[in-house]
């Protein structure tokens, strides 16, 4: 069946991120601080070393922050609190730009870092003289993947009311929840996650004008939810993570991509652009094989891994802000979107450039 | 294929993958991750061996069990592939068998 094609699509109109102002290479964080807390794990460095990560952000020194031992859950959200008004508002406030606040009807955000009552979207829209009308939908906890329920929130706003603008901003400052539990699974999480702010602001614009969310889709493989989690603790949010998992999403993306690209008509092949969410490194060798892509078909994303770690959810709209940047992504190209988490929950958005 | 010899045939990749063990270290009772410290890395050239050789398998609900604290032993793993592996296997008559018995020598786990 033909799909019908709308008239106008969700198309993105701007896009910006912002970072806190330290960065350490990873030898700099394993030698000043990573290097005490793991040394009873055998091979720490050269897991840290083989992330793929070359350096990261952090909203805070943790070689200075955490060097007396842990800290309580709630002194690390009020950092949350204090970095991420700062730096998500950065986001923000680039990604508006010169566009006109007066039409931003809507306000999305996640974060997996922290919580606060009224949250950084209400500060930070106040900040930004946004409307005191606007409508605001805070997307707390769910994972690496939160971005893409923040995207569907903004195209489902944008298809509703098309004069609007809305902002979808994700955020993260995972730095704030590292602890010292010597473990090997704890070493590869310490060793990936940075943080980040990005922001999308979306419009709506008739079909094949400008940068076009098409469709997105969603499965969740229930019989995996042991594999990935993000659990409060009294000192701290804690993940945890199966060596597994790389594993599993490769022996599903086939499927799962049929079923995002086939009632466009499409199918892998059709691929131009692949912005996976680099969770690690076994994640997208893993996808790459499977998909048959070489390093290069997801350039952008190594590059992410690379200059910024695993950013949680914002850890896709880096990926894309890079592809604009750098790929010069030509007109009609399609670009998939992937994104995975605690479900495990595997996401995606087809993107037309 | 009979058990011992899918046995034989993953304790070879294991030791062939992470080159650090000794034989053995590679008990049916130790688990990979904790016991034999494979990380992601040794895992994959496993596995990618694995999906070579054993063809036609799909390791999720291996995975899943695999994924409790220390479940993800070797014996754990013998079991699932003993269960599920092509009825071919069994018979010894098509390449399946001839790529199991093949890869029986160890690789460089750089090289997998």
């Amino acid at each position: 069946m033909t799909p019908v094609v709308p008239e106008r699509r969700p198309t993105l109109l701007s896009i910006a991120s912002a970072v806190p102002p330290l960065s350490l290479t990873q030898d700099e964080i394993y030698e000043g601080l990573f290097k005490d807390w793991f040394k009873e794990v055998r091979n720490a460095q050269r897991i840290i070393q083989n992330t793929g990560v070359r350096r990261r952000f952090f909203a805070w020194d943790p070689r200075v922050e955490l060097k007396q031992g842990r800290m309580g859950v709630g002194d690390r959200v009020r950092v949350y609190e204090r970095v991420g008004l700062q730096v998500t508002g950065e986001s923000v406030q680039k990604a508006l730009g010169e566009l006109d606040r007066s039409r931003v009807g809507a306000f999305t955000m996640t974060t997996n870092s922290g919580y606060s009552g009224p949250g950084l979207d209400l500060f930070i829209a106040k900040k930004l003289g946004l409307p005191s009308s606007i409508r605001r939908t805070f997307v707390g906890h769910m994972g690496c993947f939160a971005a893409f329920p923040v995207l569907r929130t903004a195209m489902d706003s944008v298809a509703a009311r098309p004069d609007e603008y809305v902002i979808a901003n994700a955020s993260e400052y995972s730095s704030l929840h590292y602890h010292d539990t010597p473990d090997p699974e704890q070493v590869v999480i310490h060793g990936l996650f940075g943080d980040a702010a990005c922001t999308v602001v979306m419009g709506s614009a008739p079909d094949g004008e400008g940068v076009q969310f098409l469709r997105s889709h969603t499965e969740q493989l229930y019989e995996t939810h042991e594999l990935m989690g993000w659990h409060m603790h009294n000192d701290g949010f804690r993940m945890n993570l199966s060596p597994y998992v790389p594993f599993v999403l490769a022996e599903h993306v086939d499927g799962f991509l049929e079923k995002l690209l086939a009632p466009e008509g499409l199918h892998a092949g059709d691929i131009k652009h692949w912005l996976i969410h680099p969770g690690g490194p076994k994640i997208l060798e893993g996808l790459g094989r499977q998909l048959k892509l070489d390093k290069s078909r997801m350039r952008a994303s190594w590059h992410v891994l690379s200059e910024y770690g695993n950013c949680g959810a914002t850890t896709v709209l880096l990926v894309l802000e890079e592809v604009l940047r750098a790929d010069n992504p030509q007109r009609g190209e399609y670009g998939v979107m992937m994104g995975f988490g605690p479900g495990l929950t595997v996401e995606s958005i087809l993107v037309r450039f | 294929m009979h058990r011992q010899e899918i046995l034989d045939h993953v304790r070879n990749i294991i030791l062939a993958t992470h080159t650090g063990l000794f034989p053995d270290d590679v008990s049916e009772f130790a688990s990979m991750t904790y016991d034999l410290g494979m990380d992601s890395f040794h895992l994959e050239s496993m596995i990618s061996r694995l999906k070579d050789e054993v063809a036609n398998i799909e390791f999720t609900p291996w995975y899943i069990k695999a994924s409790r604290r220390g479940h993800d032993t070797v014996g754990s793993l013998v079991d699932f592939i003993d269960e599920r592996q092509p009825r071919s296997l069994e018979c010894g008559e098509t390449r399946g068998e001839a790529a199991f018995t093949d890869g029986l020598e160890p690789r460089d786990s750089e090289a997998a």
